[in-house]
C-alpha cells in the first residue's frame, strides 16, 4: 500500500521507538490476545497493513463495502434505534412500544418506529398456551401469540405499511408472519406493502440446545419462504442470520463469521437450486452482528463480515445488482456480558458497546436494556437503552464522518487478520461437507461449548476479569434493581385461547388445516414453489393456532434434536 | 466425565422425564437449570415424583436465570441450592463435592 521510502520513514521511527520501549522495560514482552485469541501486538504501524490491497478497504458506498453500505453511513441513514418491545401480552407490549415511541424511537428514514416483537418460548417452540410444557413459561420472554386475535391486539390501528415489523419467531415464522399479513389486510394494507424482517433462526442448532426441523428439510421450508417473499412480499426481509447469538452462546468472532456465513451460503444454494434469482432474493438477507466487550475485534469484525459477505454474492453466486452483495446490519450488544451483580455497570457496558456498534456502521441498533441479567426490561431500563443511543447521535458528534476509524493500523491489519481467519475455517467447514453435515453431526455447537467453557474456566480463574463478579465484588444486599413482573398472565392467555377456539367453526378450521398439511407435504416432497405461506395465512383466517399449525409442520418436516 | 462426575445430560423437557432419567441412572444429584422460567412450576412436580419413587436422599440443585424472590419458594420445595446468574463452575462443583462427600 505504501512507497518504499515511506515505509524506509516507518521503519526508522519503529527503530526508535523499539529503542525507547528496550529503555523503559528491557526484553519485557506486552503480551495479549483479542477476544478470539487472535495475538496482539503493543503497538501497529504502516508496515503491518502494507500489503493490503487498498481495494480492500475502498470508499464507503464501494465494493466490497468493508467501510460501509452506501455512501454516507449515518449521516443520511440515521441508524434505526431497534428495541425489541416484547413483554408479557399483547397489550403491555404495545404499550411499551406506544411509550418507546413517545420517547424518540426512530426508525429508518422515512418510516416510522420499528414495531420489534418476539414470542414466548412455548410460542416459539410452537406449543399452544395450554400445552403441558408451556406451563410456567407463558409470557416470560416475549408475549405469547398463539392466534391472530392476540396478534390484532399488538398491531391494528398501527400505520403498519410504515413501519418495519421484526418478527422473531424461529419455525413458527410463516404462521406469525401470516397473523400480520391477515391483521394488516383487515384494514387495507395489502402484503406487497409490509416492510419487516422475519427471524426465523432455522439454524440456531448451531449453537443452541433446542429441537427444530430437520437439516435438509429446513432448508426445503425456508427456500419455499423465500420463494414466496420474493414474489409477493418484496420488502419483507425473509431471513435474518444472527451471528450475534454465536457470540452470546461462547463462540468468538472468528466462528461467528465463519458459521453462520455456512449457513447463509447453505440456503442460497438450496434457494439457487430451486430457480430463484440470487439478485432478487439475497437483499433482502438480513445480518444481525454483536458489539461485545472487545471493541476493535466487534468492529474489526463487523468490517471484514462486510467485505467477506460482498465477496461471497458476486464470486460464488454471481450477483450483479450491488444491493444483493450488501450486508445490512443490525447490531445488538451482547447481553451475555451483562451481568447481575453490580447491574448499573451493565449501562457503561451497553454505551461502550453502542459506540462500537456506530463506529462500525451499524444500520439499526439495539442497546440491551441494563437490567437483562434478570428479567425482562422495565420502562426505564429500556428508555436508557434508548437514550445511550440518543446522546451517542445527538451530543458526540460521532455520525458525522462514515466509518471515522478506517486507517487506523491496527483496526485495518485486525479487519484483515478476522476475514483471513474466518475464511480459512469457512473451507474448513466447507471440506467437511458444509452446514447440513456440520449440524448434524453437532460439530458447531461442540466447538461453540468448548469455546464457551474456556471462557467460564479463564473467569473462574480469574484470568478474564468481569468486574463486579470475580474483581470489585461488592455486597449484593445494597445493589437491588426493580424488576419487571405481570401477575396472571397465563390465566389470562389460557382463557383467551380456550375462548378463541370454541367461537370459531371448527369444521372450517380442519379444512384449512388439511391444505395446510397438503402444502406442507409438497415441500417435504421437494416442491418449493412458495404455496405454503399462502396456505399458512389461509389458515390463520380459518382460526387455526399457532400449536395445531406447528404440530402439522413438526409432523411433516421433523421435530429434532442433533 | 466433568470434574471427576458421570454427568447424563437431558434436554427441554417434561419433569416425568427427569424423574424417569433420575430413577434409571441412580443419580446422586439432579441440576436443573431454567432460562426460560418454569422453576416455580416444574420444580414441584419434580420434588413430588422424586418423592413417589422414594428417591428422597437426592440433592437437587437449581440454576439458570432465577430471580431472587423465587430463592426462599425453591429452598421450601425441598431444593438444596440454587445457583443465579454469575455463579462460577467451581462454587457448583465444590459444593456437589461437599454435600455428596
Amino acid at each position: 500500500m505504501f512507497d518504499e521510502q515511506f515505509l524506509k520513514k516507518v521503519k526508522e521511527h519503529e527503530r526508535r521507538w523499539r529503542e525507547e520501549y528496550t529503555r523503559r522495560h528491557g526484553e519485557k514482552e506486552f503480551k495479549a490476545t483479542t477476544f478470539s485469541g487472535i495475538p496482539i501486538k503493543p503497538v501497529y504501524t504502516p508496515t503491518d497493513i502494507d500489503d493490503i490491497d487498498y481495494d480492500e478497504i475502498a470508499m464507503p458506498g464501494e465494493f466490497p463495502y468493508t467501510r460501509g453500505a452506501y455512501p454516507l453511513v449515518h449521516q443520511a441513514h440515521r441508524w434505526a434505534t431497534q428495541f425489541p418491545q416484547g413483554l408479557a401480552l399483547p397489550e403491555t407490549t404495545r404499550e411499551r412500544y406506544e411509550l418507546l415511541r413517545k420517547q424518540g424511537l426512530e426508525g429508518y428514514p422515512g418510516m416510522e418506529p420499528p414495531l420489534f416483537v418476539g414470542t414466548d418460548m412455548p410460542s416459539m417452540l410452537g406449543y399452544d398456551p395450554d400445552h403441558p410444557l408451556s406451563k410456567g413459561r407463558i409470557g416470560i420472554t416475549m408475549p405469547n401469540l398463539c392466534t391472530v386475535k392476540e396478534m390484532e391486539t399488538l398491531a391494528s390501528g398501527l400505520p403498519l405499511d410504515k413501519i418495519n415489523y421484526i418478527c422473531a419467531a424461529f419455525d413458527t415464522i410463516m404462521i406469525n408472519l401470516g397473523q400480520y399479513v391477515v391483521v394488516a389486510e383487515e384494514q387495507g394494507i395489502p402484503r406487497e406493502k409490509l416492510y419487516g424482517t422475519c427471524i426465523n433462526y432455522w439454524y440456531r442448532q448451531m449453537y443452541m440446545e433446542q429441537p427444530s426441523f430437520r437439516a435438509e428439510s429446513t432448508l426445503r421450508f425456508n427456500t419455499d419462504l423465500v420463494k414466496y417473499c420474493t414474489e409477493h412480499m418484496p420488502n419483507f426481509n425473509t431471513m435474518s442470520f444472527s451471528f450475534w447469538d454465536i457470540i452470546e452462546c461462547g463462540g468468538n468472532s472468528v466462528q461467528e463469521l465463519a458459521f453462520m456465513l455456512s449457513a447463509i451460503i447453505a440456503i442460497s444454494e438450496s434457494c439457487v437450486n430451486a430457480g430463484i434469482d440470487p439478485d432478487r432474493f439475497l437483499p433482502r438477507f438480513a445480518f444481525h452482528l454483536s458489539a461485545h466487550n472487545d471493541f476493535f475485534e466487534s468492529i474489526a469484525s463487523i468490517r471484514a463480515l462486510r467485505k467477506m459477505w460482498a465477496k461471497i454474492a458476486r464470486d460464488r453466486f454471481g450477483c450483479k445488482n450491488p444491493r444483493a452483495m450488501k450486508a445490512i446490519m443490525q447490531i445488538h450488544t451482547a447481553g451475555s456480558t451483562f451481568t447481575r451483580q453490580q447491574p448499573l455497570n451493565n449501562l457503561i457496558r451497553g454505551s461502550i458497546q453502542t459506540l462500537a456498534a456506530i463506529l462500525a456502521g451499524g444500520n439499526s441498533i439495539w442497546t440491551v436494556h441494563f437490567d437483562d441479567a434478570l428479567a425482562a426490561p422495565t420502562a426505564q431500563a429500556q428508555i436508557l437503552g434508548l437514550r445511550t443511543q440518543q446522546i451517542i447521535r445527538y451530543e458526540t458528534g460521532v455520525p458525522n464522518v462514515s466509518d471515522p476509524l478506517a486507517g487506523s493500523y491496527y483496526l485495518e491489519w485486525l479487519t484483515d487478520k478476522v476475514e483471513e481467519e474466518a475464511t480459512a475455517l469457512l473451507k474448513k467447514i466447507e471440506g467437511m461437507g458444509g452446514w447440513t453435515k456440520c449440524v448434524e453431526t453437532g460439530w458447531y455447537r461442540r466447538e461453540i461449548e468448548l469455546e464457551a467453557n474456556k471462557w467460564r474456566e479463564s473467569v473462574d480463574k480469574g484470568e478474564t476479569t468481569v468486574v463486579g463478579v470475580n474483581k470489585f465484588v461488592e455486597d449484593e444486599e445494597e445493589q437491588k434493581i426493580p424488576v419487571q413482573q405481570y401477575e396472571d398472565v397465563e390465566k389470562i392467555v389460557i382463557e383467551r385461547i380456550q375462548r378463541f377456539r370454541e367461537e370459531r367453526d371448527t369444521a372450517k378450521t380442519n379444512e384449512a388445516l388439511a391444505r395446510l398439511r397438503e402444502a406442507a407435504e409438497r415441500v417435504e416432497g421437494g416442491e418449493l414453489e412458495g404455496k405454503l405461506v399462502p396456505a399458512a395465512i389461509e389458515a390463520v383466517k380459518a382460526k387455526a393456532t399457532l400449536g395445531e399449525m406447528m404440530d402439522i409442520f413438526k409432523e411433516t418436516f421433523g421435530w429434532v434434536m442433533y | 466425565m466433568d470434574a471427576g462426575m458421570e454427568v447424563v445430560y437431558s434436554l427441554y423437557t417434561y419433569p416425568e422425564e427427569v424423574a424417569a432419567v433420575a430413577v434409571e441412572e441412580g443419580v446422586d444429584v439432579i441440576g436443573i437449570s431454567f432460562l426460560s422460567f418454569g422453576q416455580l412450576t416444574d420444580t414441584p412436580k419434580i420434588m413430588e415424583l422424586l418423592k413417589e419413587k422414594g428417591m428422597t436422599d437426592v440433592l437437587v440443585i437449581v440454576g439458570g436465570i432465577i430471580r431472587d424472590g423465587d430463592i426462599p419458594k425453591l429452598l421450601e420445595m425441598g431444593v438444596a441450592r440454587v445457583f443465579q446468574q454469575g455463579a462460577s463452575m467451581t462454587q457448583i462443583v465444590d459444593y456437589i463435592n461437599e454435600q455428596t462427600a
